[in-house]
């Protein structure tokens, strides 16, 4: 496929195109493209100008470690489970970070870090409990994903009795479930990447085991590899790069699920080359929903998953129509 | 669910050839030698468990359910996971041209009819140069053309070293075996060479119908349904 080659130059020249982009546009129209340029010349801005153009390379920081993260959590789901309506959150993490978020604000803790870790206890919880349930259930691929739905249901269903309770402080947990990039400092930033690469390397050493998944599980284990003990461990590491980047920026959708099947067109069922394209595309993807955030109702922002769910579903529609004669789905 | 019963045999190279009625145990018992189901008792291949025996013994089921939406050459790959280096990809499109499908390397699964897919699996598995060849029902959905090369193909490894043995519910393959195993109802029925162990009285028994022998040499039973 010629497409292939041409693929790898361009995803990552579109990958920076986004994030200069990203990094010159913003409310304060006095920082634009031309003072980025001058920053890096070193020609020395005044610094409040610096201030914001670190600001919003803090931002294109995070919104790469989200698109990379979700897309690839949602490429090893998906070739994992051989499905391809499986996103990120089936493993009801993000619910469980919202009621972790939602408990917390009802506790009347609302400081950034503390909603971070109730985030991430919350996230981290379900994966565990869904995990253990799964296991106990028999491990196959379905049963992941009734448990992960049924976790989803239950947590949601705690989080909206919870949400009444609330009051005026309602506004702020929906916010938080919006999702945005708007509020990530350093330090949060460091630990979510850190998390989330863990993960991501992880699933990346298992790459040539993820590949016999295609074989059927019959010949897959006749070859030695042990399918129930693989699943498991991706359904893991890909839900804990997820709880990671929820922690950080709530639930962004639908990247996890249109970048593997961007990579999916270009590469086909490989997993070894699905991935980092995959990769590549989320965090362009992410970027550019960020941009667009910033500009739909500039000066003020649009909640990130609005932009990117508005944006993704019609995209993926795209994506089915363009594809109709070549897929069995 | 204890499926299989007592049954005990050997077999020194060649082509061994399983027959017996649906749920008889034939898919037990290859499975259990290829170590995908629990048994109680001894499966010894060259001395080694089928779980250290794995890289010498390719095993291709009944019913495979590969990925619609992966392409031939993929499935080679994946066959191979664990083989450095690219010795098996030529190994691979020498068999798929021996069975006359070297273009199913860049189709999708999806696009191949079940004829085709079992013909790739089996080339992807013989790309393992195994010693030892397990096969469900091989010749299962394809047509006499196929069905032929594949035999072609299983008598020359046969000849050639590799041991194979087989599910299938031809007799006439039956015929041309080293060894046939009979069973029936989870019991080993009958072992030994194909003339020791096809006969009329055995295989009527067996099949629950009336079967006779239409040809001596090579040896050729027919259900009689009239």
């Amino acid at each position: 496929m010629k497409a292939r080659g041409l693929t790898w130059a361009l995803l990552p020249a579109l990958l920076l195109a986004a994030c200069l982009a990203s990094v010159s546009v913003g409310p304060y129209s006095k920082v634009g493209i031309v003072q980025v340029f001058e920053a890096l010349s070193g020609r020395g801005a005044p610094s409040t100008y610096l201030y914001i153009l670190s600001y919003r390379l803090m931002r294109t920081a995070a919104a790469i470690v989200i698109g990379v993260s979700l897309a690839s959590a949602g490429a090893s789901l998906q070739y994992t489970l051989r499905n391809p309506l499986v996103d990120p959150y089936l493993a009801g993490v993000s619910s469980g970070a919202l009621l972790g978020v939602t408990l917390m604000i009802y506790l009347g803790h609302t400081g950034f870090l503390e909603l971070y870790v109730a985030a991430l206890a919350g996230g981290l919880a379900t994966l565990a409990a869904v995990t253990l349930i799964s296991l106990l259930a028999g491990g196959g691929a379905s049963t992941f994903l009734i448990t992960g739905v049924a976790a989803s249901y239950v947590l949601t269903g705690v989080t909206m009795f919870l949400m009444i309770g609330l009051g005026p402080k309602l506004p702020g947990a929906l916010y938080w479930m919006f999702g945005s990039v708007a509020f990530v400092t350093r330090p949060l930033l460091l630990r979510s990447a850190a998390v989330a690469a863990l993960s991501i390397a992880g699933i990346a050493t298992l790459t040539r085991y993820i590949n016999t998944f295609m074989l059927g599980d019959d010949v897959a284990k006749s070859l030695g590899v042990s399918t129930g003990l693989l699943r498991t461990t991706v359904f893991a590491l890909a839900s804990s790069a997820t709880s990671a980047v929820v922690a950080m920026s709530g639930p962004v959708g639908f990247i996890g699920l249109v970048s593997p099947w961007l990579a999916r067109r270009v590469y086909g069922s490989s997993f070894s080359l699905a991935l980092p394209a995959a990769a590549m595309i989320g965090a362009t993807l992410a970027v550019a929903s960020d941009i667009a955030a910033r500009l739909i109702l500039y000066p003020s922002e649009a909640p990130l998953t609005a932009v990117t769910s508005v944006f993704g579903a019609p995209l993926l529609v795209y994506i089915l129509l363009k594809s109709r004669g070549e897929s069995p789905w | 669910m204890k499926i299989l019963n007592d049954v005990s045999f050997e077999h020194e190279g060649g082509t061994l050839v399983v027959i017996g009625p649906n749920g008889s145990g034939k898919t037990t018992l290859l499975r259990s030698i290829a170590g995908l189901t629990r048994y109680s008792g001894v499966v010894e291949i060259e001395g080694l468990s089928p779980a250290r025996y794995r890289n010498y013994m390719s095993y291709v089921p009944a019913q495979p359910s590969l990925d619609p939406m992966a392409r031939g050459l993929d499935i080679g790959l994946a066959m191979n996971y664990r083989s450095p280096g690219n010795l098996w990809r030529q190994h691979f499109r020498e068999w798929l041209a021996t069975f006359g499908v070297e273009g199913l390397t860049n189709r999708a699964i999806f696009t191949m009819s079940s004829g085709e897919q079992r013909l790739l699996l089996i080339a992807a598995a013989l790309s393992r140069t195994p010693r030892l060849l397990l096969l469900d029902e091989p010749t299962a959905f394809l047509d006499m053309t196929n069905q032929a090369k594949v035999m072609k193909v299983l008598a020359e490894l046969s000849r050639s070293g590799v041991t194979i043995v087989m599910a299938t519910h031809d007799l006439h393959y039956a015929s041309l075996a080293d060894n046939v195993a009979v069973l029936s109802k989870g019991r080993l029925v009958a072992f030994g060479s194909p003339r020791e162990v096809l006969n009329e009285g055995l295989l009527s028994k067996v099949y629950s119908v009336s079967i006779k022998k239409v040809n001596d040499d090579p040896p050729l039973f027919l259900p009689g349904l009239f």
